[in-house]
């Protein structure tokens, strides 16, 4: 009998815009000692669904289902004091944000033991701490003792999130929902999670239900997966399945818009047009035909029944053969080296320190964010620039766009130096692609407004013609034209990537510094918007550097590869060989990290 | 911990000097001393006569600091009306005015305590806009007004309590309701708005998938990170409180600080004033203090910072 039993699972949500159907009827279930993995893009309904198992939706939330059966109760039947054993009893969760998931003003022991206190009232404190500090030694919590009068901010994020499961498994939970538990960590980190879970799956039978956007985090980390799209399992079976062989035209496309660590450059990632739709109202037909690339006409008409496949079970009006080579792009890949030029850029041996502020009677600590970084651009060429939280790689781009001056050393940009020229200049030469577009576009200017800003500033162009660059721009980055009058809260995170980009590169400049630029977009619109950077590359002959913490992305993308650690560069050179050949330890154990993190068995 | 207190008493010294010399100059500079001494009909020779025993002659900066060094030893000078000694005066004054500041805030945290909780917890519902309307009405009353209708209520109609003077606890309430009231909705509008923010935290999420019970999520979980900025606020209305509310005070005609610093104001009475300023000062600084080693006592992240 399976551990948890779910059939036809709705989540309504209340809104002012209607009633949104953020789950419609999903069914699952999962064995002892089996991790089954609900993926999807943001909107899918697959966090909503985990919350929904133990009723935790957010106030304007309700939940139906046919039976929600947890070992043998149905938790649809049980009433809130009931469910209330069953939380942080049978079934435990942990969260994605290791840094707020923990209450800020309590010590660690007082978080991991009330838990078991509440749902055994009997327990001795010593006793659950003692299970406590056991617990944290499964979870590889080194001095475990020292760690209970400890408070979350003296952590680190990998363990906080070793402390989040080990204080899961303390009432000995059936069932461990995982809602996107490596999503905030760096790579190195994330792998290590991943094993950890894996080894407590084996010693306490757990069932998992693991809940994350990214397809190839859980190739090999899933038993089975579930693909949600706009509410609804569109594709389940078994991982390796799913991943190989899939017959749903959407798991095809999500898969082929994922950058793959093992391809080379230069190839085309696949792409989904358009957004997902708003789930309110009444729903008919395949959500998913206004994206799809195969849509025919039935597909409109009643939600498609359930097909069985080799190995998955999926729900679309056609056989798999019939949407067949659906993954592959549109558009011919731009498998041409491009030409590389002189060089453009170079830093020599920059060092930046930030002095932490101190009070009357500290002394003030520094922090080494950059020790002595060399790096060089050719005119024509992407240089990815990798490294994790921490290693200094958004500083010294700081450093390139001339935001921060650094302690020592230089930089000079086609053979001027930085400090020689005026910020116009500079600003001609030099523009930024930042993580987070809405912090950096002007909410209260339209789209049209803030890409012409620059050319106003900058003085760029007759003043007539501004209006006719900024179209030009703007269509060249693939924003609808009916949205060039729009504020930017009106747009979605892929259409104000679009706008940044436009404004960063209307002033024609030589160089773009893109810093995450994709990090926040799920996987269908990063698509979408690194084959455009690929693009506007290729045609207008820029030089990028590309800041990043995702090695496929950099790997899809970049002719040379930088590799920082604690503020030093400690490897560079031709993408394939770094990634083929990584000669300093620390690239080796970042790329062992991404590869076992995608082909852990 | 050793380093914050540190930190914050040179911070407390240093504002205490600052105020004290702004209320000094503002005392030199308002008015001649010297006929405040002598009075108006006081000859030429007489004022200059009483400037030269008090050394009103010498430069401003000068008599500032012989001023500050007596007053760190303990000597405030006396009073020009009742020749008294100002420090016995004042604080002949405080234990009424302490024990008004006291019952005040106590009944200010009394209503937004529980009124805050709930109104945060029942979000948009009729409790948490009745409270925020009492708030308002609260607030847009001045507390002299709030002063009286206490007393044709309970002194007038009900004839239960005293209406003025300083007897015993019950000339207390009166004073004390008004003011708690006054100081209320402020206390419950923070308190509303850190519980709110607080109850929508990933780490009340993760307290709720626990299973804790939801009296133990409120009142461990929430309140005590949403009561963090409440301890400031209120500590900083209790120092104000402390320096005497000159109002209540005199609508309920209570020998307190507040009623003597208007009495002397009215008297030209400058070194009283001169005094009370500077308690009014230290005190608020202190409260400051106060608030900060709360904080740091309740949140670990400044504890250790
Ligand atoms: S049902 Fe139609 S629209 Fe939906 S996935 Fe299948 S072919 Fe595409």
């Amino acid at each position: 009998m399976p551990v948890l039993d779910v059939a036809d699972l709705r989540v309504d949500l209340r809104t002012t815009a209607g009633v949104l159907r953020a789950v419609r009827g999903i069914s699952f279930s999962i064995e002892r000692g089996e991790t089954f993995a609900l993926v999807g893009e943001s909107g899918s309904g697959k966090s909503m669904t985990a919350l929904a198992l133990l009723d935790l939706m957010p106030r304007n939330g309700r939940r139906q289902a046919e039976r929600i059966v947890l070992d043998s109760r149905d938790l649809i039947r049980l009433d809130e004091d009931e469910l209330r054993t069953v939380r942080g009893g049978t079934a435990a969760m942990i969260f994605q944000e290791p840094m707020t998931a923990l209450n800020p003003v309590l010590s660690i022991g007082d978080q991991m033991t009330e838990g078991l206190l509440e749902h055994r009232p009997g327990t001795a404190l010593g006793e659950a701490r003692r299970r406590a500090v056991d617990l944290l030694t499964r979870c590889g919590v080194a001095e475990p003792e020292r760690r209970l009068p400890q408070y979350p901010h003296e952590l680190s994020g990998g363990l906080r999130q070793r402390v989040m499961i080990a204080s899961a498994l303390m009432t000995g939970p059936k069932l461990l929902i995982a809602d996107e538990p490596t999503t905030a960590l760096d790579v190195t980190v994330q792998a290590q999670i991943l094993d950890l879970l894996r080894e407590l799956q084996r010693a306490f039978d757990l069932a998992i239900l693991f809940i994350t956007h990214d397809l190839s985090l859980v190739r090999r980390f899933a038993h089975r997966i579930g693909v949600m799209y706009a509410g609804e399992i569109v594709e389940s079976g078994v991982a390796e399945a799913v991943i190989t062989a899939p017959s749903h035209p959407y798991t095809r496309r999500l898969i082929a818009c994922a950058p793959d660590l093992a391809a080379k450059r230069g190839h085309r990632l696949g792409f989904l047009t358009g957004l997902p739709p708003r789930l309110l109202g009444v729903l008919d037909g395949c959500q998913f035909r206004f994206r799809c690339p195969v849509v025919q006409a039935a597909c409109a008409g009643a939600i498609p029944q359930q097909r069985t496949a080799t190995g998955v079970e999926y729900r679309c009006v056609q056989d798999p053969q019939g949407t067949a080579g659906q993954g592959v792009p549109e558009r011919a890949a731009a498998s041409s080296p491009h030409s590389v030029g002189e060089s453009l850029l170079q830093a020599r041996d920059v060092s930046v320190s930030y002095r932490l502020r101190g009070g009357l009677f500290d002394r003030s600590a520094t922090i080494q964010a950059v020790r002595g970084a060399s790096l060089t651009l050719a005119r024509g060429e992407v240089l990815g620039l990798v490294g994790e939280s921490g290693s200094g790689k958004s500083t010294l781009a700081r450093v390139i766009l001339g935001l921060e001056v650094p302690d020592e050393g230089s930089v000079t940009l086609a053979g001027t130096s930085m400090r020689a020229v005026d910020r116009r200049a500079r600003a001609r030469a030099v523009q930024p692609v930042f993580q987070d577009p809405y912090s950096s576009l002007n909410p209260r200017h339209t789209v049209g407004a803030i890409v012409r800003a620059p050319l106003d500033i900058l003085g760029l162009h007759q003043p007539k013609d501004r209006a006719r660059v900024v179209e030009q721009m703007l269509d060249r980055c693939g924003l609808p034209r009916h949205l060039f009058a729009s504020y930017p809260a009106q747009l979605s995170g892929g259409q104000r990537q679009r706008v940044a980009i436009a404004r960063a590169l209307v002033s024609g400049p030589s160089l773009v510094v893109c810093d995450e630029p994709t990090s926040a977009l799920d996987v269908s619109i990063q698509s979408q918007i690194l084959n455009l950077l690929q693009d506007l590359q290729r045609d207008l002959g820029l030089t990028y550097l590309f800041i990043s913490h995702n090695l496929a992305v950099v790997r899809h993308l970049a002719d040379r590869v930088a590799v920082m650690y604690r503020g030093e560069i400690v490897e560079s050179g031709d993408a394939d060989q770094v990634f083929e050949r990584p000669e300093h330890a620390y690239t080796q154990a970042l790329l062992a990290s991404a590869g076992r993190r995608e082909a852990s068995g | 911990m050793l380093a914050l207190l540190g930190r914050k008493l040179v911070e407390a010294i240093l504002v205490g000097l600052i105020i004290s010399f702004v209320t000094f100059l503002l005392v030199t500079w308002t008015g001649d001393l010297a006929i405040a001494l002598g009075g108006l009909g006081a000859s030429r020779e007489e004022l200059q006569q009483l400037r030269t025993t008090h050394g009103l002659d010498r430069p401003i900066l000068v008599q500032y600091l012989d001023w500050a060094a007596k007053a760190l030893s303990g000597d405030l000078g006396r009073s020009f009306f009742s020749k008294e000694d100002v420090l016995p005066l004042i604080l002949s004054r405080l234990p009424v005015t302490a024990t008004l500041a006291v019952c005040s805030i106590g009944v200010g945290i009394a209503l937004a305590l529980p009124l805050g909780i709930l109104a945060a917890i029942r979000q948009g519902r009729w409790i948490d806009h009745t409270a925020q309307s009492v708030a308002a009405v609260s607030q847009a009353m001045p507390s002299f007004w709030s002063g009286l209708l206490l007393i044709l209520l309970f002194g007038v109609n009900l004839q239960v309590l005293p209406i003025s003077g300083y007897e015993n606890w019950a000339s207390f309430v009166m004073p004390s309701l008004a003011l708690g009231w006054f100081v209320f909705p402020i206390l419950l509008r923070l308190l509303r708005a850190g519980m709110v923010e607080t109850l929508n935290t990933d780490y009340i999420r993760t307290a709720r998938a626990k299973g804790l019970s939801p009296r133990r999520i409120i009142l461990k979980h929430a309140l005590r990170n949403a009561v963090l900025p409440v301890i400031s606020l209120a500590a900083v209305q209790f120092g104000q409180l402390l320096g005497g509310s000159v109002v209540i005070e005199a609508v309920f005609a209570l020998p307190g600080v507040g009623q003597l610093a208007w009495n002397s104001i009215q008297r030209a009475d400058f070194p009283v004033v001169q005094a009370i300023v500077l308690l009014v000062a230290v005190i608020f600084v202190t409260m400051n203090l106060l608030a900060d080693l709360i904080n740091g006592a309740l949140d670990p992240r400044i504890r250790r910072a």
